[in-house]
């Protein structure tokens, strides 16, 4: 069942929207034993296009980050393919940016040469680099901040290091698999507004995976929701909410109320469905 | 420490215990003063630091690159994995006739004898190491465009550095241990053999003042490569 719902305004402001993903008949299997197959994704289509901010919510353990894999090019699909650009996805692409939920700064490195690390493997001169290093962390706010080394930094900001390294190498999609999942409320709702904020500015193409419902809706143009695993696209909403948006305030307005419950009702179904299906593997 | 030597002193001094078997603080002092004002000492510290040195550096080249072709291969691990464990299970000073016999009583024995025990000691913290590389880091490097050389470089190298580091400290006590032992069992010079002739000679005060300068060898080693240590992973967390 897919239910579309219409935008109720669209942003004539925004560039020309282009198909920029395009997922078709993806299915993807892991070998369970010597026998048996375990099957994680289940014929999943969608289109992305450019510009767009798309989240995708569904229960723990469905796949969510096996699709992510794929999209990146990570991971092949055992079934069904992956167009990025109009070109079938073969491998990791350089259009494409990945923040994982765990940060993965290099501890080793400094916050200004994690920045630049994207860039030393595209040919880019150090000088040059640090240039566009030494600029994204000023927007940031991380200045001041550029010779401390990973460990001598808070959640929140290694969080945003982690996201302007890969901005550093201008992709034209990031990908980013529940980023904020492990920091604390308040460090997550100051970066849900830079990461609007971020989108605003740069227009890429998000793909935002996570499992708090509130986040997505905040965030998004556009909700996929999936369903419990072998995982199937269960419902596409749109985010008709105007923007730009405050994190903070965004959830009293009542069409943010009204999805929210409209989606949560559809989300129980399946994260109930996940429940007992774990259950019955113990 | 200043207590025991005071004690040790003392009873030397007053014949509670015999000099003959534990010498004296003060007798070992000037020995040990005696042996550096004479130069005596010299060709024996360079005989010996010469054979701890590349037996140190040998068995860390070594150990290093065959646990990188174990973490990375499949293949050599199969095959390797019990060769090493087969020869690690042999107790090493077992095979120091053995030494002697192929490489004479010169320097390769000794260095043989260092290299084969930071061998093993630097190739399992190695491998540790690089058995202990983050996935999360090596995908982010991947999805940067990062191409294998280049993760080795920038992510598998620095990652394992506290690891090898670990392995050098503790190959450094084993190199200089297994070129002294291996002029114990048969040299004509070196800081083994100096021990090993004042013992013959029932010369105990020369038998401690060596060991000291061993010990005095041994610490300063070790406060270097710390030193080199700290600074080089200076980025680490430092350890509450």
């Amino acid at each position: 069942m897919i239910i579309m719902q219409q935008a109720q305004s669209i942003d004539f402001t925004l560039p020309v929207y282009e198909l920029r993903y395009s997922v078709r008949e993806v299915s993807h299997y892991f070998p369970a034993n010597s026998r048996d197959c375990l099957t994680v994704l289940q014929n999943i289509s969608y289109d992305v296009v450019s510009h767009e901010f798309l989240a995708i919510v569904g229960p723990s353990g469905c796949g969510k980050s096996t699709l992510l894999n794929i999209m990146s090019g990570l991971m092949k699909p055992s079934i069904g393919s992956v167009m990025l650009d109009g070109e079938l996805l073969s491998g990791i692409s350089r259009k494409v940016g990945y923040v994982s939920q765990m940060d993965s700064l290099l501890p080793w490195r400094t916050v200004l040469d994690n920045v630049t690390f994207g860039l030393e493997f595209r040919n880019i001169k150090t000088k040059e680099a640090r240039e566009i290093a030494r600029h994204l962390i000023e927007e940031s706010g991380l200045s001041g901040f550029e010779k401390c080394y990973p460990h001598e930094l808070s959640g929140g900001m290694k969080k945003r290091v982690d996201i302007i390294r890969v901005l550093a190498i201008d992709p034209e999609v990031i990908i980013m698999d529940e980023p904020f999942a492990a920091l604390d409320v308040f460090t997550r709702e100051l970066l849900q507004e830079y990461i609007l904020g971020v989108w605003k500015e740069t227009h890429k193409t998000i793909i935002f995976v996570t499992h708090d419902l509130t986040e997505a809706i905040t965030l998004a143009d556009r909700v996929l929701l999936m369903s419990a695993g072998p995982s199937t696209i269960k419902s596409d909403y749109l985010i008709s909410l105007p923007r730009p948006r405050l994190p903070l305030e965004i959830r009293y307005n009542p069409t943010f109320i009204e999805l929210h419950r409209t989606i949560w009702k559809d989300l129980k179904v399946e994260v109930e469905l996940s429940r007992k299906a774990e259950v019955e593997k113990q | 420490m200043a207590l025991v030597l005071a004690l040790w002193e003392f009873l030397a001094f007053r014949g509670l215990a015999d000099p003959f078997y534990i010498s004296r603080p003060s007798s070992i002092l000037i020995d040990f003063k005696n042996l550096f004002v004479s130069g005596e000492v010299w060709p024996h510290v360079y005989i010996t630091m010469q054979a701890t040195i590349i037996g140190l550096a040998l068995g860390c080249a070594g150990g290093v690159v065959t646990a990188f072709l174990m973490a990375r291969f499949r293949m050599v691990e199969k095959i390797l994995d019990p060769l090493i464990m087969a020869v690690y299970g042999i107790p090493k000073l077992a095979l120091g006739p053995l030494f002697i016999l192929w490489f004479g009583l010169g320097i390769n024995s000794k260095i043989f004898l260092a290299f084969i025990w930071v061998f093993f000691i630097m190739y399992f913290n190695a491998y540790g190491g690089f058995k202990n590389v983050e996935p999360r880091l090596v995908n982010a490097a991947k999805l940067m465009g990062a191409n294998r050389l280049q993760i080795i470089v920038k992510i598998i190298l620095p990652s394992s550095l506290p690891w090898l580091f670990t392995g050098l400290r503790a190959g450094l006590g084993v190199a200089l241990l297994g070129a002294i032992v291996g002029e114990y069992i048969g040299s004509t010079a070196g800081l083994g053999h100096l021990v090993q002739y004042a013992g013959n000679m029932f010369n105990t005060t020369r038998v401690f003042s060596t060991i000291l300068i061993m010990s005095l060898i041994m610490m300063l080693m070790n406060e270097g490569v710390k030193r080199a240590e700290k600074w080089i992973l200076r980025w680490k967390p430092s350890e509450l």
